[in-house]
């Protein structure tokens, strides 16, 4: 194999090695896993698990959270898909033989 | 630190992105440099997914008239892992279709040979 | 780079049989997606991976007749503009106060949940086209 050890690969292994030592050492004061008293359950679960049934109609809680209480959020996931199709038929698309383009026209 | 045992989700989430993260640095080929990203996009949603979870209780779809805040568990990351899938197949289709542009025009996918190419082609 | 493409008897016998069995499934998976669980992302993403199996067996030439350029950005341009003037509707009458008549129905039939339903079914489509499209556009560079 034909890598060569120069400085920049030296610093990016020691930067990556920095970055994760500090993201682990913050994961160790995280509170326990699958405890029901975290911080992360709050008021916001409770009332979308109590009043959900009967302000939107449907069973499936996510699909009623993602759909009736947070619907904005789909929509701007509907449109960041569209301009990325939108951006790859602008790269890649090569009309087919016998259609002329239409820059070639003028 | 015996908590990093007890959490071992979230500790196999960071050493992911930490070898996607290398991958990102160290590779000179332009592929391995997206695989890289898709799988730092990976751990995150790990990550996400499991900040729901409460030991004991039933996935958030309601059974026979059963509506009470400690039967289920919480709905909210689920949602923002649904988003996060998005914005990742998104990204890799336009980073692909952008290495394949580079490539037709280059002929070459590592990315040493394109920046001194480009530089011999301005001189 | 078109690759040559020889008949794969295997391949061409199990396609024949199963793909009508798979857009059933993307069906059902998209229309329940407020009973159980699923919903628009993962049947718009079936109902994707069917065409593409379609495609991959045969001749994408089979593919054009039925579902050209044009039927592309129609369906994804109406499908997202029904998306923003339904919520848009349903957000203007929750603001000013105004009673917004949609039914809510009884939990437990398909007909039920209020918008939920039609929005579904506008995203499965979305996700649909958009899987096969950058399919076709990788392979050949053309929808």
């Amino acid at each position: 194999m034909n890598k060569k050890i120069n400085l920049y690969s030296v610093f990016s292994v020691i930067c990556t090695i920095g970055i994760i030592g500090i993201l682990l050492m913050t994961v160790s004061y995280l509170p326990e896993f699958g405890c029901p008293k975290n911080p992360s359950i709050n008021e916001v679960t409770e009332r979308y698990i109590e009043k959900g049934v009967e302000e939107t109609g449907a069973i499936n809680i996510v699909a009623g959270m993602i759909l009736d209480y947070r619907a904005f959020d789909t929509f701007g996931e509907a449109v960041m898909l569209f301009t990325a199709t939108i951006g790859v038929v602008a790269l890649m698309r090569k009309p087919k033989v016998g259609e002329i383009d239409e820059k070639d026209n003028r | 630190m015996k908590n990093l045992f007890i959490n071992y989700y979230e500790t196999t989430s960071i050493i992911l992105f930490g070898i996607g993260f290398s991958m990102l640095l160290l590779n000179k080929n332009l592929i391995k440099k997206i695989i890289g990203m898709n799988i730092m996009d990976v751990s995150i949603f790990l990550f996400l997914a499991s900040k729901g979870y409460i030991i004991g209780r039933n996935a958030p779809i309601i059974e026979e008239g059963i509506i009470d805040a400690n039967y289920y568990i919480n709905p909210v990351p689920s949602g923002l892992v649904l988003t996060g899938i998005v914005v990742a197949v998104s990204m890799t289709a336009f980073a692909l279709a952008m290495t394949q542009k580079l490539y037709n025009y280059y002929g070459t996918l590592d990315i040493d040979e394109i920046i001194l190419k480009k530089k011999g082609v301005e001189k | 780079m078109k690759k040559i493409i020889g008949d794969d008897e295997i391949l061409n016998t199990i396609t024949e049989i199963i793909t009508p069995f798979i857009f059933v499934l993307g069906i059902y998976i998209i229309l329940n997606g407020h009973i159980s669980p699923g919903g628009g992302f993962s049947g718009g993403t079936v109902l994707g991976a069917g065409l593409i199996l379609y495609g991959e067996a045969f001749n994408i030439h089979e593919i054009r007749k039925l579902f050209d350029f044009n039927i592309f950005t129609k369906a994804i341009s109406f499908s997202l503009l029904f998306y923003g003037c339904a919520k848009g509707y349903s957000f203007i009458t929750g603001a000013a106060n105004i009673d917004s008549n949609i039914p809510l129905g009884t939990p437990g039939k398909i007909l039920s949940g209020g918008l939920i339903l039609p929005l579904n079914i506008a995203i499965g489509i979305i996700v649909a086209c958009i899987i096969y499209g950058l399919y076709a556009l990788f392979y050949e560079g053309d929808i």
